[in-house]
């Protein structure tokens, strides 16, 4: 089976750019109607059993379409998913009718704790084997295919016999899933492991993406001193990623893309203007094309 | 390794501060690194300590952010969220808070406050926006503190307290009763929607079917007693103009609901709460007035009182007598 073609635009109307949707920015969105492809939230968030954040939901979904973004599934567990999990996941998911539904390749609960961060796994046969299970359970759940989001990580495991991009490329065959490539994450992942994003990308398995998120990352070092960007989500996007973004889209064409801004949340404009700054690089690399093909 | 082995020991290292970094995890240079093996650690609890934040930014207000930030610190090694819903974790750590505070009045050490280098993940909670936008007043509902206390430092309170007014163990069981009603503000806040009765149909009962009403309360209705002015402190304490203030005296009562999407806190005189919690629990009208036994208790004002404030979504008529 090939990987699945992820790259329609799902009932996502030009321009495909959304932001993380922070109550805070409630009263602006809903007063100045902003053109925005989207707006994505935590599904986590919205777990509750009515009240304000719900009703804002409500509302947004009213004008825009939404994407379903979770944290807390650990899909990259070793043991069972949690299955009550699972089903507020869906509850949530009937309730809000997201055009877009992901979760991490990541693991964060463990023996009934829920340690709130996104945890690495090793990339082993076992472990292919054991996502996969994981998103056929997920997307049987959910009655519809979810986008698996690759992982920014700080360290590796000596026991991995998979390369990452590899490892999802599999993931993708065998579940029929559909992959969030977070550029930023790649761009983290790169400086962190020391290796060239670019080939990165280029083995990404591209037919398979459903959706680009963008965010922000704090620099730090490790023991030897050597660079270690942290994947905070507290600041614009840089310009290296922003270019690897430009060559990304190149390639795969304009594809739902997030600006994922969820620590030291900006004023509503802010945020907008990166939104814009995303859509004149669509927009400059749709151009390019055009003049490449005419040339 | 298996992968069950691997995940159980990155666990078990991410939870023990002075543990070194898994065997089978490795940076740039080949070899287990304790920096990026950090960056997991100290997003863990810095993450969970920024949900307690959230969740009880009063509380954090008047002890202060240095004591907060160790009794959250020692409250999560002790508490894993057993689900991934954070808006639902941390109801256990009023309680945890008095203990903690009481053993440090009682001269134990308190646990070292090491700051989170790394950034975190944090989402802040719909209630966190709500509150930091200006909590919405209800005017007339809820009484300033009393005690005109002006000077009181933003120092940790159970600690070196010099001035001697408050003693160190009614600071802890304000301070406690204080977290107790931050969490039942964050419970109502994502409480159940349900559409609220009105005055009118209330004024639509016939006599002969008031002794038997009763009425259904909201799901984000609450009623809570406290020992300590809880409710007039946690008001007091919200104000960025003056220091916080903690009052004494007698014990409050508070109710809190939220008819639409804005949480109200009320002070309710004794004697209504003791109506209210009985209406609460089923009692008819006549009941919950045999009850309070008071022939003075003005039950209509009170219920009356209870309707207007979004607690009840029915009204149940009694049978003719």
């Amino acid at each position: 089976m090939t990987v699945a073609d992820h790259r329609s635009s799902r009932g996502l109307a030009a321009p495909s750019v959304g932001v993380g949707f922070k109550p805070e920015h409630f009263e602006a969105i809903v007063e100045t109607h902003p053109g925005l492809g989207f707006f994505e939230v935590h599904a986590e968030n919205y777990m509750g059993a009515g009240g304000a954040p719900h009703r804002r939901l409500d509302a947004i979904r009213e004008r825009y379409p939404l994407s379903l973004h979770g944290v807390g599934l650990s899909i990259g567990s070793p043991g069972p998913l949690d299955r009550a999990h699972l089903q507020r996941l869906a509850a949530v998911a009937k309730r809000f009718e997201p055009t877009l539904v992901s979760e991490h390749l990541a693991w964060s609960t463990h023996e009934g704790a829920f340690l709130n961060d996104l945890l690495p796994l090793p990339y082993t046969n076992e472990t292919v084997a054991r996502v996969s299970e994981h998103i056929d359970e997920v997307q049987n759940a959910l009655g519809r295919t979810m986008l698996l989001e690759n992982p920014s990580t700080y360290v590796l495991f000596a026991e991995s016999t998979w390369a990452e991009t590899d490892f999802l490329r599999e993931i993708a065959r065998r579940t029929g899933c559909g992959l969030l490539l977070d550029v930023s994450n790649v761009f983290v992942s790169a400086v962190n492991h020391g290796f060239d994003p670019e080939l990165y990308l280029a083995d990404f398995p591209l037919s398979a993406v459903g959706e680009i998120h963008l965010a922000g990352c704090a620099d730090d070092s490790d023991d030897a001193g050597l660079p270690l960007l942290i994947d905070a989500h507290n600041s614009p996007v840089r310009d290296a990623v922003w270019s690897l973004y430009s060559t990304t889209i190149r390639r795969l064409g304009a594809t739902p893309t997030l600006i994922e801004w969820d620590n030291d949340v900006p004023a509503w404009p802010t945020l907008l203007s990166e939104a814009r700054r995303a859509e004149r690089a669509i927009a400059e690399t749709a151009k390019s094309l055009e003049c490449a093909d005419v040339l | 390794m298996s992968f069950e082995t691997t995940v159980h020991a990155f666990a078990a290292a991410l939870g023990e501060p002075s543990a070194p970094p898994p065997a089978m995890t490795h940076g740039r240079m080949g070899a287990p690194d304790a920096r990026r093996f950090a960056v997991y650690r100290n997003n863990v609890a810095v993450g969970l300590i920024g949900a307690l934040e959230t969740r009880y930014p009063v509380s954090r207000r008047i002890v202060g952010d240095e004591l907060f930030r160790g009794m959250a610190r020692a409250f999560v090694r002790a508490n894993k969220p057993c689900s991934a819903v954070m808006i639902a974790y941390g109801g256990e750590f009023p309680e945890f808070a008095a203990d903690y505070l009481a053993a440090a009045e009682a001269g134990s050490s308190l646990e070292d406050d090491g700051s989170g280098r790394n950034r975190h993940r944090e989402e802040r909670s719909d209630a966190a926006i709500q509150r930091a936008a200006g909590r919405p007043s209800t005017p007339g509902l809820l009484r300033r503190s009393p005690s005109g206390r002006t000077g009181v430092s933003r120092r940790p309170m159970a600690l070196n307290d010099d001035r001697g007014s408050i003693q160190p163990h009614h600071a802890t069981v304000c301070l406690a009763d204080v977290a107790e009603l931050e969490n039942a503000w964050v419970e109502a806040y994502h409480a159940e929607d349900a559409s609220v009765a009105t005055v009118g149909e209330l004024a639509g009962l016939s006599p002969d079917h008031l002794p038997g009403t009763r009425i259904a309360f909201h799901p984000a209705a609450r009623l809570l007693r406290f020992a300590t002015p809880a409710a007039s402190n946690w008001a007091s304490a919200q104000d960025p103009d003056h220091p916080v203030a903690l009052a004494e005296g007698r014990g409050e009562d508070a109710l809190i609901t939220r008819p639409d999407c804005d949480v109200r806190v009320r002070v309710l005189p004794p004697l209504a709460y003791d109506f209210a919690l009985k209406m609460q629990e089923g009692a008819t009208l006549i009941e919950a007035f045999t009850a309070v036994d008071d022939p003075a208790f003005d039950f209509g004002t009170h219920l009356v009182g209870l309707v207007e404030s979004g607690a009840v979504v029915s009204i149940i008529p009694g049978q003719a007598s």
